[in-house]
């Protein structure tokens, strides 16, 4: 008789897409591209592009070693949630042995891989991402919802550590950048915890919106990040890395993600929370494009 | 005691404005209809104004350092 957790046989080519799909590979595209901006804002005299290529290299297999180590940390909830349930660990296309395997492998790689071919302060921003993540954010998913706050630190090291992998060190005006994707995330995963909360629910996620349920702090949290994050995003024109041009966009800018939360406290509908989500997925990508186009460097 | 003063006027602040938001939102957000009933959690929305407080508290030093520089 075949046990339950063995995978479907599956071809060459499926267990592939299994375990690419296991990196997450949207998300780690967005790492490595908020990364390289670290990167470029960081380099003062040109882009060293050897030094560029391995420090992304090096961030994707950390990336994605650490969303195949999430997934297998997360493999019974995501059962329970449809957003979830057909990713590689639950729908059974992987076994939890070579999720795991895969994870470690990968992480271990991308540590190694940057401290050898780009600078041992790299390697470390990437270790604290990974324990932060892994060991200390994920578990806490179920324990508390201010696991989103603990989240938020790993989740905020992709700019530092391209700035970092730059130059080998971190001065004021990359914690800035750090302190910018920090604040940024709280509008973008409330959104979703609202979106999902009864999904979150069911797979024992202690999101925000599911312990306070009438969305009355899903939405404070919510403007009160917008809000401050309108003056940090100004931060990089104060400390000389940006000009005018940007300061006047990223103010055009928080304003409009300060919209988009505030009107959640108005409306508490699904589709004002996918407008907020929306809006946070435009914001980022637009903000470190117009610093990197308006560096004064 | 002057270090300690600016951060205890931060935390006053920052404590008090997302009360006045929280109080905002309670009065303009229609009530969810929630079937799954049970009450809100008050302690959580409590300790995320205390760890929000405490994080606008470190940004803040941030964000005076960069005005130091500013001017």
């Amino acid at each position: 008789m075949t046990p339950v957790t063995t995978p479907a046989v599956m071809s060459a080519r499926a267990t592939i897409n299994a375990y690419i799909e296991l990196t997450k590979p949207r998300i780690a595209l967005m790492i490595v591209l908020i990364a390289a901006a670290g990167f470029a804002l960081g380099s003062r005299d040109g882009i060293d592009f050897s030094r560029l290529f391995h420090a992304l290299f090096g961030i994707a297999l950390l990336s994605g070693g650490i969303a195949a180590l999430n997934q297998y940390i997360e493999r019974e909830h995501d059962c329970f949630m449809p957003r979830t349930a057909s990713r590689p660990l639950p729908s059974k296309r992987l076994t939890a042995f070579a999720a795991s395997t895969f994870g470690v492998s990968l992480t271990a790689l991308g540590i190694i891989y940057l401290a050898i071919f780009v600078n041992p302060l790299t390697a470390l921003l990437g270790t604290a991402t990974a324990i932060g993540y892994v060991l200390i954010y994920t578990p806490l998913k179920t324990k508390t919802s201010l696991s989103t706050v603990i989240g938020a630190f790993p989740g905020a090291v992709p700019p530092l550590i391209g700035w970092a992998a730059a130059t080998g060190r971190v001065p004021l005006v990359a914690w800035a950048l750090f302190a910018i994707q920090f604040l940024w995330q709280f509008p973008h995963f409330l959104a979703i915890a609202w979106m999902y909360k009864d999904e979150y629910e069911s797979a024992g996620i202690r999101m925000l919106p599911v312990v306070e349920r009438q969305g009355v702090a899903t939405a404070q949290q919510s403007i009160i990040y917008a809000l401050l994050l309108i003056p940090v995003s100004l931060l990089p024109t104060l400390l000389g890395l940006t000009g005018m041009i940007y300061f006047y966009g990223a103010l055009a800018l928080g304003l409009f993600y300060l919209w988009a939360s505030v009107r959640t406290g108005f409306d508490s509908s699904r589709t004002q929370a996918r407008k907020l989500l929306l809006a946070s997925v435009i914001y980022l990508p637009l903000l470190f494009a117009l610093m990197v186009f308006d560096t004064t460097r | 005691m002057t270090r300690f003063l600016p951060i205890a006027l931060a935390a006053i602040i920052f404590t008090g404005l997302q009360l006045v938001i929280g109080a905002w939102v309670k009065r303009v957000r229609p009530p969810v209809i929630d079937e799954r009933g049970g009450a809100d959690n008050t302690l959580d929305a409590w300790l995320w104004i205390i760890a929000t407080t405490l994080i606008f508290i470190l940004l803040s030093m941030m964000m005076a350092e960069a005005w130091r520089r500013w001017v």
